[in-house]
C-alpha cells in the first residue's frame, strides 16, 4: 500500500488544528439534558463498560475513557486518554469501539479506517494486539456476550471475520457477497447467531459454526443498510438504511417480510433499542440520521408515523447513540459534542397532534375517534407543550356544538355520546342522517319521472310526503297545481266567496290559540296534504259539501297552517341545513328566496293573517317530527277539499297563476341553490320536454351529480334510467366508456349493508355478490364480473347482446 | 487482473441502450424514449482513465447461438450486467438470466454478475423492495437448484431518471479496479486529516465515481457532486481555453483545474482535477475550511499519490 508516504505529513500538520479544540463543558440548553461536553474532535463511537459506570469514546485521534458521575446531572470525568503520548500514530483513528465483557472486561476493542483491529489494555493503556487481516476499513465490531473473547468485525472489503483476540489470526471468515459490510451484531439470546448489514441493502443472519452461507438473507433496504440492533431479549431486530426507513424484523422466526416499517425524513445511520426492566416489554427505538437532520428520534414501534420523542439538542449529525439505562441516552455529534439526556422529558410531537378525528360516510354516518390517553410523562411536562387534555376538551365542545342542531332536527338519529373515559382510544359511529339516506334511496327508487305531468307530480308529492321529504312535497304540490289545465283553475276561481270568511276565521283563531295547539294542527295539515290533492279531480262534484263543512277549531288552524307551511317550506329547508332555528319573519325569508311567483302573491295574502312569527317557528320545527303520529287520524274528504280550495283561491284571486315553465325553472333554481340534487334532478327529468330557462351545463351538472349520488348508493338501475332520460351530453358522457367498470366492493359491511341489501345477489348466478362486481351501463344490473363476462362473451351473437336479467330486454352491448 | 470489459445483456426493450446512452453519452433521459431498438451487437470503447468497453447485446440476439463464439467473448469479460425491466413481467427475463448465469460462470468463474432491476422510477418504495426481494429469491432458488449457490450476484435498483444508474455503474466499475482498496484508504486518510465530510474521485466524462472514502454514500452528496461536475464542465466549455493539446501533454503533468463553491448551508464543495480523466470532489463544512491552505496541501499530496498509484500499475 502506498499510503505511508502521503498520509503522515498532513496528519502532523492537521493535528494542530484539531488541538485547538479543548475539552470543556457546555451548559445544557435543554432541560431534558443532563450534561453536555465538548470533546477534542469528533466522536465516532462510544461504548459503556459492562457495569455502566464508565464509557469509552473513540474518534479521530481520540480514545478516552470517561467515568460517569454518580450524580447524573454532573459531567463525567476523563480517567484515561489512550491517545496522549502517541498522538501521531495512525491507528488512533477509530471507526468503532467496544468494551469487552466478563473475561475481557479489561480490554477495549477499536477498529480503524485502515482495516486494523486493535485491542487495548485498559489498566496499562497499552495496545496489546493489532490485527491487520482486513484489507479495507473496518466499520463495526461486536463482542459476544457468551464467549467474551470472540470479536466480530465488519469490513468494507465485504467480509465479516470472527476473531479470538488471544489468537493471532481470524478464526472464521464470512463472505456475504453483498459488497461492504456496514454493521455487525451478536444476538443477545442465541450463542452462535449474529447479523450483518451490507452496503447493497441486505441484512444476513449467520451461524458462527457455518461460514459458507447465511442462514437467513433479508432484502432489507433499498441502498445501503447502515445499522442493525437487536432488542435486549433478542426477539426483534431493527435495521436502518439510506432509504430513510427503519425496519423491524421478527428475526427469531426467520420472517422474510418486515414486521414493521418506520419511514423517516432522512437517511438513518443509527438505531438503538432502549433497554427495559421487564424483559419482554416491547421497547422504544432511538434513531438518528446520516445527513440533513440533527435530531434524535424515539419511536414507539406500534406507532410508526410520528416519533414518540424528539431530541434536538445536537447541532450537527449524530454519530453515536448509546443507552445507559432506560430513559438515559448518551449521544455524540460530529462537531464533538457529547451529551446525556433523558428522552422522557423531551418534546413529544404526539402530544401536539390532534388526537381526534371525524369523518363522514356517504350513507350519512359519522365516524369519530378520540384518544384520551394520558401523557407518558412522569415528570412535569415541558412548559411549551400544550396539554392534550385541553385539546380534547376543546374538540369535544366543538363536536357537540356542531351536532346539536342536527340532533334537534332529527330525533330519530341515534347519536352515541362521546365517551368521557380517559384511558382508551375509541372509535364511534353515529348515524345522524340515517333517515335522510333512507329517504333518498326510497325516493330514488319510487319517483315517477315520466308520463303525464300532473299525475306524476301528484304521485311524487305523495311519495315525498310518505317518506318525510316535506320540502320536496311542497315543490311537487306547486308543480302539480301549476301544471293543471286552465279550466281546472277557472273552476277554483269560481269559489272565491268562501275564501274571505275563511281567512277571517283563521285570523281570529290563530291569534287566540296557544302555540302548542297550533303545532298539533299544523302537523295534521302536513299529514293531510299527503292526500288532499287526490280529491282535486272530484272537488267540483264535492263543492256542495264544502259549504256544509263544520269548521272545527283545529281544522281551521290546519288550514291556515297548511298555507304557512307551504310558503315557508323553502325557508325551513334552509334552516335545517344551517341548523339555525330562526326565521326572520315569513315575509322576508320567502321573498329573499325567490320562491314561486304565486308564492309571492300568497305572502301578501298571508300577511292578512298577521300570524306571530314565533308560531311559524314552532309549527315548522315540530311538524316534521310529529306528522307521522297525527297523520292518519284526521281528514275527511270534505275537509281536504276545503283546504285545497282555500289554498288556491288565494293565488287565483290576486294574481293569475304564472306560466308553468317559470314555476319549473324557479323550482329547479331553488333546488340547485339548496343543493337538493334529488328533487331538482327529478323535476328536471319530468319536465325535460319543456324549455327550461337555465343554462344547459348547469342542468347537466345537476343530472350528473344525481347520477353520481345514485351510483355511490349502489342504485345502478336508477342511475341508468336517469341517464337514459337525460340530455345528449350526459348520455354521451356515460355511454362513452363502453367497457364495463370493475370495482372492488369493500368488506366494511357496517357501512354498506343497508345500501346493498337489495343488491346482494348477482343478476346472473343469483349468488351473493363479492369479489369483483360490475354493472352494465345499459341497464345497471349488478353481477359478478366473471358471470357477466361469461354471458356477454360466450353467448351467441344475438343473445349475448341482451341483458341476462329475464324480462329486462336491454341491449347492453350495442 | 480482471479484464475491464463490461457486457450489457437483457431482454429486448429492457433499457440497455438507454443506460449506455445516458451514462456515457450524456443523453437526456427523456430522449431515450426515441431510441430505436438495437439490431445487432454494438461495441463501444469508453476512453476514460481506465479503458473499459461496453458491449450492448441486443435482446433479441441469442448469445448462446452457435454462430457466436461466446467462450472467447466471455473469457475476457470483467462484468456482466443483466438488465431486467421491473415494470414488465420479469419471469421471462429471470429464466433468461438463470440460463445466462449458468453458462457464463462455467466459462469464466471470476466474472462479476450484476443485475440491474431497471425502470424502477415508476414504482413505489415498498414495491421496489418487494420486487427486488422477489427477484433475488427466485434467482437464489433457481441457482441453488442447478448447484450454483455461491455465485456472487449483485442486485441494483436503477433508473435512468435519477442518479441510481450512475451509482450502480460506479459500483460495478469499482469492482474492476484492482487499486480500489488503496485508493479508498488514501481517501480515508485524506478525509480524516482534512476534516472532509465526503470525498469522491470521479471519472469526469461519465460522472461515475471511481472511488470514495469508506463512509456511506448518501444520495444527496453524490448528486450534488455530480451536478457540480456538470456545472464546471459547462462553464469550462464556455469560458475555458482550448483543450486540444490535453491528450498530448505529458501524462505526469499535474492539471491545474480546480473550483471551490461555498453553499448557503455552510458547506463548501471543492473540485480538483487529479489527472486527465479524474477529478476529486469533496464536501467540507465551512467551519473546517478555515485553513484552506492545509487542505490544498493535502489535496496535492493525494493527487501525487493517485498519480503514482496508477502510473506504477500501468
Amino acid at each position: 500500500m502506498s499510503k505511508s508516504s502521503f498520509s503522515s505529513k498532513p496528519a502532523i500538520t492537521y493535528s494542530k488544528v484539531a488541538a485547538t479544540y479543548s475539552s470543556r463543558t457546555q451548559k445544557p440548553i435543554f432541560d431534558y439534558q443532563d450534561w453536555a461536553l465538548q470533546t477534542q474532535g469528533s466522536v465516532n463511537s462510544l461504548s459503556p463498560s459492562p457495569d455502566f459506570t464508565k464509557f469509552a469514546i473513540a474518534g479521530r485521534e481520540l480514545l478516552e475513557i470517561l467515568a460517569l458521575n454518580p450524580n447524573p446531572t454532573r459531567t463525567p470525568i476523563r480517567i484515561k486518554n489512550f491517545s496522549s503520548g502517541n498522538t501521531h500514530e495512525k491507528n488512533t483513528s477509530c471507526n468503532d469501539v467496544k468494551w469487552g465483557n466478563t473475561f475481557s472486561e479489561n480490554y477495549l476493542f477499536t477498529c480503524s479506517p485502515l482495516g486494523d483491529l486493535n485491542v487495548w489494555d485498559i489498566d496499562s493503556s497499552q495496545n496489546i494486539s493489532k490485527f491487520t487481516d482486513h484489507s479495507r476499513a473496518i466499520h463495526s465490531i461486536d463482542i459476544s456476550k457468551f464467549h467474551s473473547s470472540y470479536v466480530l468485525t465488519a469490513s468494507q472489503d465485504g467480509l465479516t471475520k470472527l476473531w479470538d483476540f488471544r489468537e493471532p489470526h481470524s478464526a472464521q471468515t464470512f463472505r456475504g457477497n453483498s459488497e461492504a459490510a456496514r454493521d455487525v451484531a451478536f444476538s443477545p439470546s442465541e450463542i452462535n447467531e449474529f447479523v450483518v448489514a451490507y452496503d447493497n441493502g441486505t441484512v444476513q443472519k449467520w451461524d458462527l459454526r457455518y461460514s459458507k452461507s447465511p442462514s437467513l438473507k433479508l432484502s432489507a433496504h433499498n441502498g445501503v443498510a447502515l445499522c442493525i440492533d437487536y432488542t435486549p431479549n433478542g426477539s426483534l431486530l431493527a435495521s436502518c438504511g439510506r432509504d430513510k426507513s427503519i425496519r423491524i424484523w421478527d428475526i427469531s422466526n426467520n420472517q422474510r417480510k418486515a414486521f414493521s416499517t418506520i419511514n423517516t425524513i432522512a437517511p438513518v445511520n443509527l438505531v438503538r433499542w432502549e433497554p427495559s426492566e421487564a424483559n419482554n416489554a416491547t421497547c422504544r427505538l432511538a434513531s438518528s440520521s446520516l445527513v440533513g437532520d440533527d435530531t434524535i428520534n424515539l419511536w414507539d414501534v406500534p406507532r410508526p408515523y410520528i416519533p414518540h420523542r424528539s431530541l434536538n439538542h445536537h447541532e450537527n449529525n449524530v454519530t453515536a447513540l448509546q443507552w445507559i439505562s432506560p430513559n438515559v441516552l448518551l449521544s455524540s455529534s460530529r462537531d464533538g459534542v457529547l451529551s446525556q439526556s433523558r428522552p422522557n422529558d423531551a418534546i413529544s410531537y404526539i402530544d401536539l397532534m390532534p388526537s381526534s378525528a371525524v369523518s363522514w360516510s356517504t350513507n350519512g354516518l359519522i365516524a369519530f375517534s378520540s384518544n384520551s390517553k394520558k401523557s407518558f410523562n412522569s415528570r412535569p411536562q415541558v412548559h411549551r407543550t400544550p396539554s392534550r387534555e385541553s385539546n380534547i376538551s376543546s374538540l369535544k365542545t366543538a363536536l357537540h356544538a356542531k351536532q346539536e342542531p342536527h340532533l334537534s332536527k332529527q330525533n330519530s338519529g341515534n347519536f352515541s355520546e362521546l365517551s368521557s373515559s380517559q384511558d382508551n382510544i375509541q372509535l364511534s359511529t353515529a348515524s345522524l342522517f340515517h333517515n335522510t339516506c333512507h329517504q333518498f334511496v326510497q325516493l330514488a327508487k319510487s319517483y315517477q319521472l315520466a308520463g303525464e305531468i300532473s299525475t306524476a307530480c301528484q304521485q311524487n308529492a305523495k311519495l315525498a310526503c310518505h317518506f318525510g321529504a316535506y320540502e320536496a312535497q311542497a315543490m311537487w304540490d306547486f308543480l302539480f297545481f301549476s301544471s293543471l289545465s286552465p279550466s281546472h283553475r277557472e273552476h277554483f276561481l269560481s269559489m272565491d266567496d268562501y275564501e274571505f270568511s275563511l281567512s277571517d276565521e283563521n285570523h281570529s283563531i290563530s291569534t287566540k290559540n296557544k302555540s302548542e295547539k297550533s303545532q298539533h294542527s299544523s302537523a295534521e295539515s302536513e299529514a293531510l296534504s299527503d292526500d288532499f290533492f287526490e280529491s282535486l279531480l272530484s272537488s267540483s262534484s264535492l263543492s256542495s259539501s264544502i259549504l256544509s263543512v263544520d269548521y272545527e277549531d283545529n281544522l281551521d288552524k290546519a288550514v291556515s297552517q297548511s298555507l304557512n307551511q307551504r310558503t315557508e317550506l323553502g325557508t325551513s329547508t334552509n334552516s335545517r341545513k344551517d341548523g339555525i332555528p330562526s326565521f326572520q319573519g315569513g315575509r322576508n325569508s320567502i321573498s329573499s328566496l325567490h320562491f314561486f311567483d304565486s308564492v309571492a302573491s300568497n305572502v301578501s295574502a298571508h300577511s292578512q293573517y298577521d300570524m306571530p312569527n314565533s308560531l311559524h317557528q314552532g309549527s315548522i320545527t315540530s311538524a316534521s317530527n310529529k306528522s307521522r303520529d297525527y297523520g292518519t287520524s284526521l281528514g275527511s274528504l270534505s275537509n281536504r277539499t276545503s283546504i285545497f280550495h282555500e289554498q288556491f283561491s288565494f293565488g287565483a284571486e290576486e294574481q293569475p297563476p304564472t306560466d308553468l315553465m317559470d314555476v319549473v325553472t324557479s323550482s329547479i333554481v331553488q333546488c340547485i341553490d339548496e343543493s337538493d340534487v334529488q328533487t331538482g334532478a327529478s323535476v328536471y327529468l319530468l319536465f325535460s320536454a319543456f324549455p327550461i330557462n337555465i343554462p344547459r351545463p348547469q342542468l347537466d351538472d345537476l343530472i350528473d351529480s344525481y347520477v353520481g349520488l345514485l351510483r355511490r348508493m349502489g342504485m345502478f338501475c336508477e342511475a341508468s334510467y336517469v341517464v337514459k332520460h337525460s340530455s345528449q351530453v350526459v348520455k354521451y358522457k356515460y355511454s362513452a366508456n363502453r367497457d364495463l367498470s370493475f370495482g372492488y366492493r369493500s368488506n366494511s359491511k357496517a357501512f354498506t349493508k343497508n345500501v346493498y341489501s337489495k343488491l346482494e345477489r348477482c343478476c346472473f348466478c343469483e349468488l351473493p355478490l363479492n369479489g369483483i362486481i360490475t354493472s352494465c351501463h345499459g341497464c345497471g344490473h349488478l353481477g359478478h364480473e366473471s358471470c357477466l363476462r361469461d354471458w356477454f362473451f360466450n353467448e351467441s351473437a344475438e343473445e349475448g347482446l341482451l341483458c341476462p336479467v329475464p324480462g329486462c330486454g336491454q341491449v347492453c352491448l350495442g | 487482473m480482471k479484464p475491464r470489459r463490461i457486457i450489457l445483456m437483457g431482454l429486448r426493450r429492457s433499457g440497455k441502450s438507454s443506460i449506455q446512452k445516458v451514462v456515457f453519452y450524456k443523453m437526456p433521459p427523456n430522449e431515450t424514449l426515441f431510441l430505436e431498438s438495437t439490431a445487432r451487437l454494438t461495441q463501444e470503447h469508453i476512453s476514460s482513465f481506465i479503458d473499459f468497453s461496453v458491449w450492448d447485446f441486443p435482446g433479441q440476439v441469442d448469445v448462446f447461438d452457435a454462430a457466436f463464439d461466446f467462450e472467447s467473448i466471455f473469457i475476457q469479460v470483467g462484468a456482466l450486467i443483466f438488465v431486467i425491466d421491473a415494470q414488465d413481467d420479469y419471469l421471462d427475463a429471470l429464466a433468461r438470466l438463470h440460463v445466462t448465469v449458468a453458462r457464463v460462470v462455467a466459462i469464466n468463474p471470476n466474472i462479476c454478475i450484476e443485475v440491474f432491476i431497471h425502470k424502477v422510477d415508476g414504482l413505489s418504495d415498498e414495491f421496489k423492495i418487494d420486487t427486488q426481494r422477489d427477484i433475488q429469491q427466485r434467482t437464489q432458488d433457481e441457482l441453488a437448484d442447478i448447484g450454483l449457490e455461491n455465485v456472487p450476484i449483485s442486485f441494483h435498483l436503477t433508473s435512468i431518471f435519477d442518479h441510481s444508474i450512475f451509482e450502480a455503474f460506479s459500483r460495478v466499475i469499482q469492482k474492476l479496479i484492482p487499486q480500489l482498496p488503496t485508493l479508498e484508504n488514501l481517501l480515508n486518510i485524506f478525509c480524516a486529516n482534512s476534516l472532509v465530510e465526503k470525498a469522491y474521485v470521479f471519472d469526469v466524462l461519465s460522472k461515475i465515481y471511481i472511488a470514495t472514502d469508506s463512509s456511506p454514500v448518501d444520495v444527496q452528496s453524490y448528486e450534488i457532486c455530480s451536478d457540480f461536475i456538470d456545472v464546471i464542465l459547462d462553464i469550462g466549455s464556455i469560458y475555458g481555453g482550448a483543450r486540444e493539446n490535453h491528450s498530448e501533454r505529458h501524462p505526469d503533468a499535474l492539471d491545474e483545474t480546480s473550483s471551490i463553491i461555498r453553499l448557503s448551508n455552510d458547506l463548501v464543495l471543492v473540485l480538483r482535477e487529479m489527472n486527465q480523466y479524474l477529478a476529486l470532489v469533496c464536501i467540507i463544512r465551512a467551519d473546517n475550511f478555515k485553513k484552506s491552505g492545509l487542505i490544498e496541501y493535502n489535496v496535492q499530496c493525494l493527487q501525487a499519490a493517485i498519480q503514482s498509484l496508477f502510473s506504477a500499475k500501468s
